[in-house]
């Protein structure tokens, strides 16, 4: 297949190189002082075909009878020349206008934002800069309306989720599609640098989303890297960053001191001959009253001890030339992010890129663009292994007094495993020290695209993408490991597991672009194939008791001990699309698309689907003079773009495991569609006062045809089958406000706000309601938001246990409310019996009800630039306005007794509540409302000061020769949060089956976001 | 000149491209499982089906939520701990059981009965297509020939038919009887009694075509069973399920005892006790964490009977319920049944939490089989015994008025020679023989069949009050048909 896809690439380049050259043009381009001006772009209209000037202004290309050319450079006015029959045209470039941004993703060809007649956004070099992202989307972080950047975790190597206006998949993937350099991505962001980065698109809405069918529901995130062509023609430019600086933790909640046990006595200590009962000790005796008011005699504060102060590392070079016919850039960048859990390497990740532009001649252009990326991850402190629990949570599980860092008595090895006295876990940093638990990626992304424009009416274009990752991951416990508790039987014995994960993904878009003015009427039409195959493979063996002390591998293990495990997937498709839009007098906007995807996803008899949008806008600024309003424009759209089923979700499914069948467990569905994401946005952007820009967009979405699993009787012998059976409503509001604030020679001010709010509703579901998520907290029924947590529910009014009394009773005289505002009986309040009431139903069943709701009120970003004379200072601000967290690590904490919440020595004596009241809150750990928390926060994501020296200030010191510029910075991120949540943070989220953690807000020992200060220096020459 | 050039260019360019455009079907295969198709086109993989089937039916009942939760609410094996919804059962006063899809524990209704209904439509669809003339000719008894074992491959269906229906029966209050001649369309549930006669109907069909029909098959886990082993098996779980099936003393009184003798006189001599495969399929949740200290412990309830009278005296180590506001207690003094030392494990104080009910403590956990965790789960998991089978049969001699002194003996078997306990002589009224056998049968098979003493504890009206008798039909499957929820539990709430 690979084989028939190169051949056909060969195919179409080989005819493209054999087109002809016509005749040449050339001339200067000078500004109003009649200096050269280099850099300008110079590009035959209706072509992707151009030059760029060099050092002197100088440009030379061939261009056909009656070509026009555009001369374009950022700050001055773009004019259009008609050739003739001239062969010399020289030009004086004025007018500096404000920059005109254009934008690339969901439109047939490049289209200026005053002419989109939907939302797509853009975020460009100089505010991505200023904090490079340790990930490509990091940046995004409240800087665009209606997108909402989730880092679930903090994990080094770990990657963010993005959210795009709520949700429009109840039971699947949220995840926006992520394009890079054209390549449509298919694994981890987090192998992506961001100091390439040249401008983020983000296409929010199902019309601008539509180009891409049914991969497109949750929008699409297009990232374009820096390439040859964007700097001077003739000119050589090298960047050297480096960045080094320490990360931490910024906050850390408090854990108890107290037990509510008796403390060993002398006597205890003389009748224990073996030693282990220590004096002044909680002992095995609870104290009558049960009460966790007793100091433990030492309080180690776990956390401190944990969490360090760890090393960022960032150094990357980059290359740009662009001579004339070849531009190319390149990059290197290393970054060493070991995160803040002691003992822990966290990544490593070395990334190369080489993207290379050359003009063949004047219709002829090819482009390359490659990225090799290598990581490797220490899992120790992110997640558990074979034998270890997650470390976050053994960490909260540590009693007051563990003493973590005492050698093992058993072998003298360090981290003493079982340093707890009561609790269960077992010491993280044992396994942390003594587990080997590794991952190591390897990826590949590369476009190699062809156009040929044979004539400034038509291009056709040839574009190959690749995306592979190959990912292997190890854990390794050698022989004599002491943990045997949460090891079991073979942990002593020793454990091998490798497992090897490989995505091989390749497209093919074959573009043809028409273009042609008739009269004031400016048509763009653009047919588009894509082809798309996409394999997985994943294999896994493990093994157990080790013949040889030390041996990481295989053959190391018991044969009989081996288990293995393969997982083998294939998606192809073959899509067409076509898109027509029209702009008469640069005023009045028109836009249609139709894409027809076939899709191995699809069910047998669906295996082709529509998509389509219709868009119009009126650019009213064009036709009237509006006092103080540079630009007005409204727009609409309405457009329908798809959500793909998962891979298995269309087939009957009989499990098959160690040659056997495991049973009957899906039917087929031949009927399965792609969920819709049909959307109607409006929306009008206005520039006034030669200051402000100001964007509303309201976009209603109505999901249909969610793919979920569905129950099937039991009579059938079948669990489930996949189908198309809800749908899911989103309303947004988005708003965003800029303004270039002030200006002079020596200031620059600037600042940016984005606000945007969104509901949702599951207006549609043909089956019965049902929970799902971790720990099934999360509802979903028809007629109710999505993301609703669902639980059982403590009362705080006696009207709620008016059913929990008998007939002849008053329910005053049974329950009353103590100072917690809970439901307790009152033969128990104050008593060690006291304990909380939770809702029941009429038959006495626990009603499990609504409580909470992810969704937030609003969410609002801000960000500033403000530049006197060399010096920035550059902050962005996130605010999240309430949208509820399920707190699993707090409840947890209350089983165990080691949250700040249980600790009844910082409560006054009449109020302490004992160990049946806080279990009574704990509820054996089912979901209920006491741990649904505010999850309202206002951080401060980026914090940057820098100081640039130009080649004025730097020929002072006599380094103009040497260099360009320098620019050194002083860097924060995360540095701040503002929050009323009780745990680390309250942006975090768990993915669960196909879902992300961007919908799943539920905080379960997560590895904590963390903060980082770092310094960089950046030299360019 | 120069416009032909360009055109048939540009033609041959879009001729190349659509040339390249029929690339790949957009049929992709699942290579990770199996279909319908896969598993029943080749009557020659129905030997192995069937053979997958009894690993399945195993994993469908004796894994987490089948077994651990159901031995809590019998008081035989004692956990406070959430999981499994063990907490939920054990929790005195009784409370309804959650039959909602929501329950976070919705697993322990639900999981017997798709899995077990998952085995069994497989297994009529095998019988069904045998029945169409799909004949399974294979090689089955090595010797180097093809033969017809269409009857084989029916007992060994029949066999698993009757296992599932007969766990249905003793689990649920009512369920689908399903089998090859089923029209599923005009479907409707049946009650307790009638799955059970359903099941005794298919196990007797097993037994005529397994005396019929002589070979050995690997379909066990571990052994080889010979075709009369098989038969004595299926004749065996007659009797277990005839005595597991009845609600109250009641039903038990008026169960069908004469049946019980005679199936069970001609059931499996041997303990049924398939080898462990290290916890892929056929492996055992109470044996692994039922007999861990931190876990869970052998019930106070079973305790306080096996210790000496003098023990279980207030302030003795072993009074029952457990005293409030106590954490720990001492051994039991010597002198009681020598099974505390063969079997169990004294643990000293549980790490339960004591406001969740100190009637769950107890300082003895179950150790018996402790060889089966240190193995890494690969060694025999003793499930149907025979001293399960003597005392069916004990049971049935004294409630058909046979020879108690044979009861008697059968008694004896463990209650002499592994418990210590004077012998009894047939003398003894029927009530206390029976009062014998139960408490054997607390003392033995605990471990090895959780559910046998709730069923054991159910037909004696013996469950704490309000303890629920069978299960309600799981919300799950009542959502999918469109019919009311409805559950079981609570005091007056039993059945």
């Amino acid at each position: 297949m690979k084989r028939i896809l190169l051949l056909c690439f060969m195919f179409l380049t080989v005819f493209a190189f054999s087109a002809l050259a016509q005749r040449t043009v050339s001339g200067t381009v000078t500004d109003d002082n009649g200096e050269g001006l280099p850099g300008v772009n110079v590009v035959i209209k209706g072509t992707t075909t151009g030059a760029t000037t060099d050092l002197d202004g100088n440009y030379r290309l061939t261009v056909e009878d009656g070509a026009t050319l555009i001369f374009s450079f950022v700050g001055f006015e773009t004019q259009e020349i008609e050739v003739g029959a001239r062969t010399v045209i020289d030009i004086t470039m004025g007018g500096i206008t404000e920059l005109q941004e254009v934008v690339i993703t969901g439109v047939g060809s490049a289209t200026s934002k005053e002419k989109l007649s939907f939302v797509v956004e853009q975020i460009g070099e100089d505010m991505l800069q200023q904090t490079p992202g340790v990930s490509a989307v990091s940046g995004l972080a409240g800087k665009m309306a209606g997108v909402r950047v989730l880092n679930g975790s903090g994990a080094p190597g770990s990657e963010p989720n993005i959210l795009i206006r709520g949700a429009s998949n109840i039971l699947r993937s949220n995840d926006p599609l992520i394009i890079i350099d054209g390549v449509l991505t298919e694994a981890s962001l987090s192998d992506i640098n961001g100091e390439d980065i040249k401008s983020i698109e983000v296409v929010k809405g199902a019309a601008a989303a539509s180009l891409y069918g049914s991969r497109a529901s949750n929008g699409v995130v297009n990232i374009q890297t820096r390439r040859g062509t964007d700097g001077k023609q003739g000119v050589t430019t090298v960047k050297v960053r480096s960045e080094f600086g320490k990360s931490f933790i910024p906050y850390k909640p408090n854990k108890t001191t107290s037990t509510n046990r008796v403390l060993n006595t002398q006597a205890d200590v003389d009748a224990d001959p073996s030693g282990a009962t220590l004096l002044g000790y909680p002992s095995n005796q609870i104290k009558p009253d049960g009460i966790f008011d007793t100091p433990w005699p030492v309080v180690i504060d776990h956390f401190d001890q944990a969490f360090t102060t760890q090393d960022f590392f960032t150094q990357y070079v980059s290359i740009q030339n662009n001579s004339g016919n070849t531009a190319v850039f390149a990059s290197a960048q290393f970054q060493k992010q070991e995160g803040i859990i002691i003992l822990t390497d966290g990544s490593e990740r070395t990334n190369l890129r080489l993207n290379i532009d050359h003009t063949l001649n004047e219709k002829l252009t090819f482009s390359a663009s490659n990225l090799y990326s290598f990581s490797n991850v220490d899992l120790d402190g992110a997640v558990g292994s074979a034998v270890s629990t997650d470390p976050m949570f053994a960490l909260w599980q540590l009693d007051p007094a563990a003493d973590i860092f005492a050698p093992n008595e058993e072998d003298g090895t360090p981290y003493n495993w079982n340093a707890n006295f009561f609790g269960l876990e077992v010491n993280p940093l044992y396994a942390i020290n003594s587990v080997t638990n590794l991952e190591d990626r390897t990826r590949f992304l590369g476009n190699y695209t062809l156009s040929y424009s044979p004539l400034d009416w038509m291009d056709v274009e040839a574009s190959f993408s690749i995306d592979k990752l190959n990912r292997n991951r190890n854990v390794f416990v050698d022989q004599g490991y002491l943990d045997t508790f949460s090891a079991g039987p073979n942990g002593p014995l020793g454990i091998v597991d490798y497992e090897s994960f490989e995505i091989d993904s390749e497209t093919l878009a074959l573009n043809l672009n028409l273009y042609k003015q008739f009269g004031d009427l400016t048509a763009k039409f653009r047919a588009q194939f894509f082809y798309e195959n996409r394999e997985t493979l994943e294999i896994q063996a493990a093994g157990s008791n080790l013949a040889f002390k030390g041996k990481n591998t295989l053959e190391n293990v018991d044969r009989t001990t081996i288990t293995l495990n393969n997982n083998q997937t294939k998606i192809t498709a073959n899509n067409f699309s076509g898109i027509l839009a029209l702009d008469y007098r640069d005023t009045y906007l028109f836009d249609a698309l139709v894409r027809r995807d076939g899709v191995s996803l699809f069910g047998d008899n669906e295996r082709w689907q529509t998509f389509y949008r219709v868009s119009g806008g009126y650019r009213i600024s064009q036709d009237f003079d509006l006092p103080g309003i540079q630009e007005l424009k409204v727009r609409g759209s309405y457009g329908v773009a798809g959500g793909r089923p998962d891979f298995t979700d269309q087939y009957e499914r009989i499990g098959l495991a160690d040659g056997n069948s495991t049973g009957q467990f899906q039917t087929r569905n031949p009927n399965l569609k792609p969920s819709l994401n049909q959307e109607l946005e409006v929306g009008f952007d206005v520039n006034f006062l030669d200051k402000f820009n100001f964007s509303f967009t309201y976009a209603d979405a109505h999901n249909p045809d969610q793919i979920m699993q569905v129950p099937l009787s039991a009579s059938t012998g079948f669990q489930q089958i996949v189908d198309n059976v809800a749908t899911l409503d989103a309303k947004t509001f988005e708003m965003s406000l800029g303004a270039s604030v002030f200006k002079n020679q020596d200031w620059d001010i600037s600042a940016n706000v984005v606000w945007d709010r969104t509901t949702m509703e599951i207006t549609e579901l043909n089956r019965a309601p049902f929970s799902v998520g971790p720990d099934n907290a999360f509802r979903i029924e028809a007629g109710q938001p999505f993301g609703l947590f669902y639980g059982e529910v403590l009362a705080t009014s006696l009207s709620q246990v008016e059913n929990q009394v008998a007939e002849n009773q008053n329910v005053e005289d049974i329950f009353t409310i103590n100072n917690h505002g809970f439901v307790v009986r009152k033969d128990q309040i104050g008593t060690d019996q006291e304990q909380v009431v939770y809702l029941r139903d009429d038959d006495g069943v626990l009603v499990l009800d609504v409580i909470g709701d992810i969704t937030p009120d609003f969410n609002m970003g801000f960000n500033s630039t403000i530049t006197w004379k060399n010096i920035t200072l550059f902050m962005q601000w996130d605010w999240k306005q309430g949208g509820d967290v399920y707190n699993k690590t707090f409840q947890f904490g209350v089983r165990d007794n080691n949250v700040e919440f249980t600790d009844q020595a910082l409560v006054p004596y009449a109020q302490r509540k004992s160990f049946t009241y806080i279990n009574s809150i704990y509820n054996v750990n089912k979901v209920n409302s006491f741990f649904v928390e505010d999850g309202t926060f206002i951080k401060l994501r980026e914090l940057a000061l820098s100081y640039r020296l130009g080649s004025s200030a730097l020929s002072k010191v006599g380094l103009d020769n040497a260099f360009k510029g320098i620019k050194v910075s002083a860097i924060g991120r995360n540095i701040l949060t503002f929050t009323k949540y009780s745990g680390f943070d309250p942006e975090v989220g768990q993915a669960n089956g196909s879902v992300g953690a961007n919908i799943y807000r539920y905080d379960n020992f997560n590895y904590p976001n963390f903060a980082t200060f770092t310094g960089s220096v950046e030299f360019t020459f | 000149m120069k416009y032909l050039l360009k055109y048939s260019l540009i033609a041959t360019l879009v001729f190349g491209v659509s040339s390249c455009s029929f690339f790949e079907e957009l049929e992709t295969p699942n290579k990770n499982d199996l279909e319908v198709a896969d598993v029943l086109s080749d009557p020659t993989t129905y030997p192995a089906l069937i053979s997958s089937s009894f690993g399945n039916f195993w994993n469908a009942t004796m894994v987490s939520f089948p077994t651990m939760p159901v031995s809590v609410a019998a008081q035989e094996m004692s956990m406070s701990w959430g999981n499994w919804g063990a907490r939920d059962l054990g929790t005195i006063p009784r409370l309804p059981l959650n039959n909602t899809q929501s329950y976070g524990n919705a697993g322990l209704i639900e999981d017997v009965w798709f899995n077990v209904y998952g085995v069994l439509v497989q297994t009529n669809n095998i019988l069904k297509l045998i029945d169409e003339g799909n004949d399974v000719i294979v090689d089955f008894d090595g010797d180097g020939n093809t033969e017809n074992i269409n009857d084989i491959v029916r007992a060994g269906g029949k066999l698993l038919q009757g296992l599932s229906l007969g766990h249905l029966a003793m689990r649920y209050d009512q369920a689908f009887i399903v089998d090859e001649n089923t029209d599923v369309a005009t479907l409707g549930f049946s009650p307790y009694d009638e799955v059970g006669a359903a099941a005794v109907t298919k196990l007797e069909e097993a037994v005529v075509l397994f005396n019929a029909n002589t070979f050995t098959a690997g379909w066990i886990n571990g052994l080889n069973w010979t075709n009369t082993q098989f038969a004595q098996f299926a004749s065996s779980y007659i009797a277990r399920i005839i005595a597991g099936n009845s609600r109250t003393a009641a039903e038990n009184a008026a169960a069908n005892w004469n049946k019980v003798l005679t199936t069970a006189n001609a059931g499996l001599p041997m303990d049924y006790a398939p080898i462990g495969d290290g916890g892929v399929v056929w492996w055992s949740r109470i044996l692994i964490q039922g007999q861990d200290a931190v876990w869970a412990r052998l019930s106070q309830r079973v305790v306080t009977e096996m210790a000496i009278p003098a023990d279980r005296a207030p302030g003795g180590p072993a009074p029952y319920p457990w005293p409030d506001g106590v954490a720990s207690l001492p051994p039991l003094t010597a002198g009681h049944d020598n099974r505390v030392t063969t079997d169990l494990t004294y643990s000293g104080a549980p790490s339960f939490s004591a406001d969740r009910g100190y009637y769950f403590f107890s300082s003895y956990r179950y150790s018996r089989y402790d060889a089966y965790p240190a193995s890494s789960f690969t060694t025999p998991m003793v499930n149907y015994s025979a001293m399960e089978r003597d005392t069916y049969i004990a049971e049935a001699l004294i409630r058909t008025g046979g020879s108690k002194t044979q009861a008697a003996t059968l008694i004896n078997n463990t209650r002499v020679t592994r418990g210590g306990l004077p012998a009894l002589t047939g003398a003894e009224s029927d009530q206390v023989l029976l009062d014998a056998i139960f408490y054997e049968r607390r003392a033995e098979i605990g471990w090895t069949w959780p559910s046998v003493i709730f069923y054991d504890r159910r037909r004696n009206d013996d469950l704490e009050t309000g303890t629920y008798k069978h299960m309600p039909v799981p919300a799950r499957e009542l959502n999918v048909l469109g019919v009311e929820l409805y559950t079981f539990g609570g005091e007056g709430m039993e059945m």
